[in-house]
């Protein structure tokens, strides 16, 4: 009997209960992936320098990039649409800017309380704008939208088709 | 060869006259069997018999019991999360006991790194049945195994510092109330009793506990499942108990 005493009182010391820890995933980039792609539906190395900057904004996403085939960028947390301003420069130095509009709806997400909570999207519409071919051949063609949830997951959402000379 | 033919005729005869000595075996004069036949005084094994029939004469219906969970409320008291839990259990013929557990789970707590604040107080209900896996089922010592299916339907809040967007400005309010969600559990049980006083038990079971089903909402899964402890698929988690029988 008193075995039995022993064995019952025994995990009082020891019922501090845990649970399997839930740590933050590694993937914690919430980001808008774009691929580029050339009129034929191949993944395209730009040939001219890329800026990208967020309209309304003194923000530079991503700067003078060259042989850029894919970018990750930032969306807004609050706003209905964000512009991104695309800004192609040429070895001659002609500049030509065009922009992609997109739509979106935001949610907050929480993960676990010892991680940052993040913002995910989901993507509603895309608009875009094509300059005209004497002012710069490289200019955006069309916006196809792939994956209209922007989260962790760092799936391509947009194929921006290019008009390469 | 004269001499080899004495000697196997000597071991021929030597056989035969070893053999009806073999064939002649003991008459049994009691007509049992021969391998069943008892010499000396034979003992009736009257501990073993009388415990069969102590066994026996268990009722179908052998007691209830309450019992309320010590572990939960120490933890409630000093842990992020903890719960106020009791139990009404049946006992059917000391082997069997079908179980109902229900509680209410509480959390408020802050992390100070992110300072973000989850809280929810909500009941949880749990039915399983254990079974007393030990030899002696008349000592009032039981081992159990056992399993539950639990449930909880809860509402939580949770919020924290507004999140600002460093690239295009502006920042979203982080303050959720009274967002509902709803887990089901099921739990593999193993657990101990020991009889102290009368009717009186001290007890403890060890958990593991496996998510089936769990509702998603568009702001993530809740921090906190009460009755299952920190969300996650699987999690660990165990009670020390106060059981009285009635």
């Amino acid at each position: 009997m008193g075995r039995w005493k022993w064995l019952a009182a025994l995990p009082a010391a020891l019922l501090a209960t845990a649970c399997s820890e839930i740590d933050c995933p590694l993937e914690n980039t919430v980001a808008l992936n774009v691929g580029f792609y050339d009129a034929a539906g191949a993944q395209f190395a730009l040939s001219d320098t890329l800026t990208v900057m967020a309209a309304g904004t003194d923000s530079v996403l991503f700067n003078r990039g060259i042989d850029v085939t894919a970018l990750s960028l930032p969306m807004s947390m609050g706003r209905e649409a964000d512009t991104l301003l695309l800004r192609f420069t040429d070895i001659d130095g002609r500049t030509a800017t065009d922009s992609v509009i997109i739509g979106h709806a935001d949610n907050v997400h929480f993960e676990n309380l010892d991680c940052p909570p993040a913002v995910f999207h989901y993507i509603t519409s895309v608009r875009w704008t094509s300059h005209d071919a004497s002012v710069l051949p490289l200019a955006v063609d069309s916006v196809e939208l792939t994956e209209p949830n922007v989260n962790y997951d760092a799936r391509e959402n947009l194929k921006i088709y290019l008009r390469t000379p | 060869m004269r001499e080899r033919i004495l000697r196997y005729t000597f071991v021929l005869l030597s056989l035969l006259a070893a053999a009806p000595a073999v064939a002649q075996t003991p008459a049994d004069t009691t007509g049992r069997p021969a391998g069943g036949r008892v010499r000396g005084i034979q003992y009736v094994e009257s501990d073993h018999d009388a415990e069969a029939a102590r066994e026996k004469a268990i009722p179908l219906l052998a007691g209830l019991s309450l019992s309320g969970d010590v572990a939960g409320l120490v933890m409630a008291a000093f842990t992020p999360y903890g719960q106020i839990e009791a139990a009404c259990r049946v006992n059917l013929k000391e082997r069997f006991f079908p179980i109902f557990e229900m509680g209410w789970g509480v959390s408020d707590h802050m992390d100070e790194l992110t300072e973000q604040h989850f809280k929810a107080n909500a009941p949880y209900f749990r039915i399983g049945c254990d079974y007393n896996v030990a030899n002696d089922r008349l000592s009032g010592n039981r081992i159990y195994v056992g399993a539950r299916y639990a449930f909880s339907s809860f509402k939580y809040d949770l919020d924290g510092p507004a999140l600002s967007d460093p690239v295009w400005g502006g920042s979203v309010p982080y303050h959720f109330e009274g967002v509902s969600a709803s887990s089901q559990w099921g739990e593999l049980v193993l657990g101990l009793d020991a009889k102290i006083w009368k009717f009186f038990h001290l007890g403890w079971s060890f958990r593991y506990r496996v998510r089936i089903k769990q509702k998603r909402t568009p702001l993530g899964q809740p921090w906190y499942v009460p009755g299952f402890g920190k969300n996650d698929h699987t999690c660990f988690g165990g009670t020390f108990n106060l059981i009285f029988d009635i």
